[in-house]
């Protein structure tokens, strides 16, 4: 494996890890979200352009789409949860728990 | 040359590590777009131009406007940087320290595939002598994606149309 | 909401699932579980009082993450293999993450924190959705990618529902943190079965989905959402209270309802592959899960509470509207194990 992939998995660990153990702000957990689309997408297209497989170029293309769609939603999640609780941490999300 | 790519996914790294040890959002969207921009990089250096210019334009037009606006509005008066928390600043320290591990085990003779994997890190084009044909890789993806992936455009068409009707229902109110 | 925009996301919702289970692609996999979670979530948030929208962020956060590594999964089997097809994984890694995704997506056991609390969260027909037809799509890749995942994992992440579902059941008095907890244990059911017989996983799962939709109809007709507004219910109609007895004690698997089919079937499977105490153990902790239907029948059917007569005439405040459907699914959902022979026909 070449250092750019096996930099760009650690990348992607330590994002997701930002997110799992979430702790303040909801703004952080998705910033990490975006994160994590980031370098899949710089993998997918370093993957795409190293290995040469031209179809597969289109593919960071729909990663993009979706990362659009996902970081939307999140956000009107994120000012849905700010205007009920006046902040956006995610500890005040504790309303359901068993 | 070869160390350039390199060192820029080693700073692509730190960036993560600046964004998820999870300071102040402000803070935060400014780590994503650094490492946005580094990341940018290693996809112009091997030779996707297009792709570069695209996710940096998408990136930091589009997204990070908005995650900007956002941020402003549900923002607290004093944000916190990364020296004003102690677990902020310990987790910057293990992130930073993961990647010097890593660093120090592929340049000190770990990993010994440099030159298989930079060898087509050029701009390269395909050339046809007799009717000039004359491709481009990473503009391929995007024009293959109006021919042989017309359908996977119109999923991704569809999405962006009903995730405005899904954030107007979620941010409608009652 | 507008009726448009209602019936837009509803197909969404649908045209995410059957892009799902018809693609053998992993980008195109992948997109119809995006555009499947993106649709669910305003059918979540669909009352937007605070409880709905923490449900929503949680399902969110949680099935985000999840298929971003399915996404990471699929990259790594591009890499290892240069291969985008849906199939039997050629190194040990990506099946790994490719598995903890799925059952973060499907909530069994190490990610299932997420089930109760959504459930209890979202409107009752939206729960039922949640419990049912969500379940497709993840399980529809589970099922093409099972032979190259760790037997053991499988078999460990399966009993560990088996266990959670039935004990974190125990303590709820919310009919929907139960209806989770029992699709929990019911997913645990199903994980442990796919690896030695693929097709008795999906009739658990038609089995499973008759059951709690028949559950969820009753439910959403008197909408009810707790044992004590259940427990005046057999003053105002006692013999859908009867009913309801009959389509927990199937999903409980007691033996002459159909519920008692997929767990004979699983059982005599495993032992007929030399598994012995993995189905005694599931058997017993079946007994956990029944525990707390029998609390709930218990407090429904078998007895008259005292209670006083405001609530009694809950009937004059809600327009009592049973679906069409239920009197077929509650024949489907408890008379339905005699067809056990044509089952080999049917799969």
């Amino acid at each position: 494996m070449s250092p750019i992939l096996i930099n760009m998995l650690l990348a992607f660990t330590i994002s997701l890890i930002g997110l799992l153990i979430y702790r303040s702000h909801m703004m952080s957990s998705l910033l990490c979200l975006e994160g994590m689309m980031l370098s899949l997408f710089i993998l997918t297209s370093t993957l795409a352009l190293t290995m040469h497989f031209t179809l597969m170029t289109m593919m960071p293309i729909i990663l993009l789409v979706f990362a659009a769609c996902e970081a939307a939603i999140g956000l009107s999640l994120l000012v849905m949860v700010s205007n009920t609780y006046g902040l956006d941490y995610v500890q005040n999300l504790n309303l359901l728990q068993c | 040359m070869v160390y350039l790519l390199f060192m820029l996914s080693v700073m692509l790294v730190v960036g993560f590590i600046s964004f998820s040890s999870k300071p102040s959002p402000v803070y935060g969207g400014l780590g994503l777009i650094v490492s946005g921009g580094l990341g940018c990089g290693i996809v112009v250096y091997y030779g996707g131009s297009f792709l570069g210019l695209m996710v940096f334009l998408v990136y930091l037009g589009g997204m990070l406007v908005v995650f900007g606006y956002t941020t402003a509005m549900a923002t607290e008066e004093y944000p916190e940087a990364w020296g004003s928390n102690m677990v902020i600043m310990m987790a910057m320290i293990i992130g930073v320290l993961m990647e010097l591990v890593v660093v120090v085990l592929l340049v000190g003779g770990f990993g010994g595939n440099y030159v298989c994997d930079f060898v087509g890190s050029i701009d390269w084009s395909i050339y046809s002598i007799e009717d000039l044909n004359l491709v481009r890789e990473d503009y391929v993806g995007a024009s293959s994606l109006y021919n042989y992936g017309s359908w996977m455009m119109i999923m991704a068409g569809w999405a962006l149309f009903v995730s405005v009707f899904i954030v107007i229902e979620i941010t409608r109110g009652r | 909401m507008n009726p448009i925009i209602f019936i837009t996301i509803l197909l969404t919702l649908i045209l995410g699932t059957v892009i799902t289970m018809i693609s053998s692609n992993w980008l195109m996999a992948w997109m119809g579980l995006e555009i499947n979670m993106f649709a669910i979530i305003p059918l979540i948030i669909k009352q937007h009082n605070p409880r709905s929208i923490e449900a929503a962020t949680k399902y969110f956060l949680t099935q985000a993450t999840a298929s971003m590594i399915l996404l990471l999964a699929a990259l790594m089997n591009f890499m290892y293999s240069g291969q985008w097809t849906i199939m039997n994984f050629t190194n040990s890694m990506p099946p790994f993450l490719a598995l903890m995704a799925l059952t973060m997506k499907l909530g069994m056991a190490p990610f299932h924190f997420w089930v109760p609390e959504v459930t209890q969260g979202s409107h009752l027909t939206s729960a039922a959705i949640l419990l049912t037809w969500q379940k497709l799509a993840p399980l529809s890749i589970l099922y093409q990618i099972f032979p190259s995942i760790n037997h053991n994992l499988l078999l460990y992440s399966g009993i560990l529902s088996i266990i959670l579902g039935g004990w974190g059941g125990l303590n709820q008095t919310q009919l929907r943190k139960i209806l989770a907890y029992s699709s929990i244990a019911h997913m645990g059911w199903m994980a442990i079965i796919i690896s030695y017989e693929p097709s008795l996983m999906l009739l658990n799962l038609i089995i499973y989905i008759l059951m709690t939709l028949s559950s969820f109809m009753l439910l959403i007709g008197n909408s009810n959402t707790s044992t004590a507004s259940l427990a005046i219910m057999s003053n105002k109609t006692p013999l859908t209270m009867i009913m309801l007895m009959g389509v927990l004690l199937s999903l409980g698997g007691l033996p002459p309802l159909s519920g008692f089919m997929p767990k004979w079937l699983i059982i005599q499977e495993m032992t007929k592959n030399n598994s012995i105490i993995l189905p005694l153990i599931m058997a017993m902790l079946a007994l956990l899960n029944l525990y707390f239907y029998m609390r709930l029948i218990y407090s429904s059917a078998l007895t008259m509470f005292p209670s006083n007569n405001n609530m009694k005439m809950k009937w004059k405040y809600t327009n009592l509207s049973y679906s069409t459907l239920l009197p077929t699914m509650f024949t489907l959902s408890m008379l339905s194990l005699p067809l056990t022979p044509m089952m080999n026909l049917l799969l």
